[in-house]
């Protein structure tokens, strides 16, 4: 499907450049070119710009002037003709110019939030194992129940406070500002797989008839020239480790990443695993954030590949 | 890999900013005129793709030699003179269109997501589905046509194109494949469009 749909891109590409009537260079855009270059740059006459900016600048002294003393005499006026009473009601200003009786109104301090506490990450390489290839995702467990609506509505409600403070969650898509959400390492993945020609593999024993909870296997071939787990870390630098749920750690084989994605309630959590001399594995799964889970599907399809010709995969 | 540029052209470009550096600028733009006529054609099919009209592309292909010649000093030899001038050329070109302030569709980046089409939920065939890919692809704003055309028409690598747009590749990758997924859309939306008039007709 990928072919074609390439295919079609190409050829509407193609017919598009050639219905297009070629615009032939001009008889004298070489000369114009050419002759713009030659030219001196033009002088700027200094003299001029001096000139107005003087202008400019007298002008404004004058206008602030103006508006300067005007005013403090104004005020002036205002302070030695109105008494302070007792029984009036004033409001006092927060400097009081002049009056070294009453004691400076002093605005209050702004409030400040308890600093809120970071996820630190912890990117230290462990001490490094012997590669484990009963590794287990150490995930809580996944709740048999749903969540009920409740449950929901509080989860929601605690992500949007939570999504204040976040970094990127915070950021409302409104300028063509790149922001890095969760979901585009997946498509950066899915891009990677597209360019190796390595199809996707989703999971099938994912939990059953849950929509939530997504598994998704990349089986890329070893190529010198292609460095897939580069391409993987190298993506993985755009998040920063303020990020909600930011997780990043590695060993000699695997790279672990997991982040959530506050706006939509979903947790991302992605292994990059070196199986063999010729595999390199991505593995992806997505599931609501804070809902306990534990899969099997990692392992059996770890143990699938390992001992299975790999051009099934390719 | 981006192509270095070749000797013939390091040295030609050393020659002008020799002549410059003595203040002889006829001297450095007689020793320029090489590259424009070389690559005229080139830079001018360039700036077309991205302005649309004639005479506008004209002018910002004519400034991109003027700016490239102004700023040879700067050239690092690492990309060819070409992509280096199709580099200030797509710089020109953004801010012409920029001045012009013209609108696009664009499609909210939310439809995007997760946008899988498969082959049986088109409609049309595979001939009027060009023919729908060709609108849509005209229909995009000149940056996305850009890529798209430098990376499946010229079948430039990724790092190339990078270097043009200013832009990281993995960004470009990753833009590629919502263009992709964003003309499966409007396809889609113009096939609908046609259906419900077929069926008022």
């Amino acid at each position: 499907m990928k072919e074609t749909k390439d295919d079609d891109l190409r050829e509407a590409l193609r017919r598009s450049v050639e219905k297009r009537t070629v615009t032939k260079v001009p008889a004298d855009f070489f000369d114009k070119v050419i002759g713009e270059i030659e030219a001196e740059p033009k002088t700027i006459k200094m003299w001029r710009w001096v000139a107005a900016a003087a202008c400019i600048a007298l002008v404004a002294g004058i206008g602030s002037a103006v508006l300067f003393f005007g005013k403090t005499a104004h005020e002036l006026e205002m302070i030695a003709e109105t008494p302070v009473k007792e029984n009036v009601e004033i409001q006092e200003p927060a400097v009081v110019i002049n009056d070294t009786t009453a004691e400076p109104a002093v605005a209050p301090e702004p409030k400040l939030e308890a600093p809120q506490p970071k996820v630190k990450p912890n990117t230290k390489p462990e001490a490094k194992p012997a590669p484990n290839p009963n590794l287990r995702m150490e995930r809580p467990l996944y709740a048999a129940n749903e969540p009920t609506t409740d449950d929901r509505e509080s989860a929601n409600s605690d992500a949007s406070q939570k999504a204040a403070q976040t970094n990127y969650a915070e950021n409302q898509i409104e300028t063509d500002d790149p922001v890095f959400t969760p979901a585009m390492l997946d498509e950066f993945i899915e891009v990677l797989a597209e360019f190796q020609g390595v199809n996707k593999i989703n999971s099938e024993c994912s939990i059953a008839n849950d929509s939530n909870f997504v598994e998704t296997f990349y089986v890329f071939p070893v190529k010198e020239e292609f460095d897939v787990l580069g391409q993987f870390v190298q993506m993985v630098g755009n998040y920063s480790n303020a990020s909600p749920g930011y997780f990043f750690n590695n060993t000699e084989q695997q790279i672990f990443f997991s982040i959530d994605d506050e706006q939509n309630g979903v947790n991302y959590f992605w292994i990059a695993e070196r199986i063999d001399d010729s595999k390199i594995m991505i593995y992806s799964v997505h599931a609501p954030i804070d809902i306990e889970y534990e899969s099997d599907c990692y392992q059996q399809f770890y143990d699938d590949i390992t001992f299975t010709n790999f051009n099934t995969y390719y | 890999m981006v192509k270095t540029t070749d000797i013939d052209e390091r040295q030609r470009i050393s020659r002008v900013t020799d002549y410059l550096n003595a203040g002889d600028r006829k001297a450095a733009a007689t020793e320029y005129a090489y590259f424009v006529r070389r690559y005229s054609q080139h830079v001018l099919d360039f700036t077309v793709r991205m302005v649309s009209n004639r005479a506008d592309a004209e002018e910002v292909a004519q400034n991109t030699f003027v700016k490239a010649f102004s700023r040879l000093e700067t050239f690092e030899g690492r990309a060819s003179f070409l992509t280096w001038a199709c580099r200030i050329a797509y710089n020109e070109s953004i801010n012409h269109l920029r001045h012009r302030k013209l609108r696009w569709i664009n499609i909210d980046d939310a439809q995007i997501a997760d946008i899988d089409i498969a082959d049986d939920e088109f409609s049309t065939g595979r001939e009027e589905r060009i023919k729908l890919m060709e609108e849509a692809l005209d229909n995009l704003p000149p940056d996305e046509r850009m890529l798209v055309h430098l990376y499946y028409y010229e079948d430039k690598p990724l790092n190339e194109i990078a270097f043009i747009m200013d832009a990281e590749a993995n960004a470009l990758a990753v833009r590629l494949h919502r263009i992709r997924k964003k003309l499966l859309i409007m396809i889609k939306q113009k096939e609908d469009e046609r259906d419900e008039r077929r069926r008022f007709a």
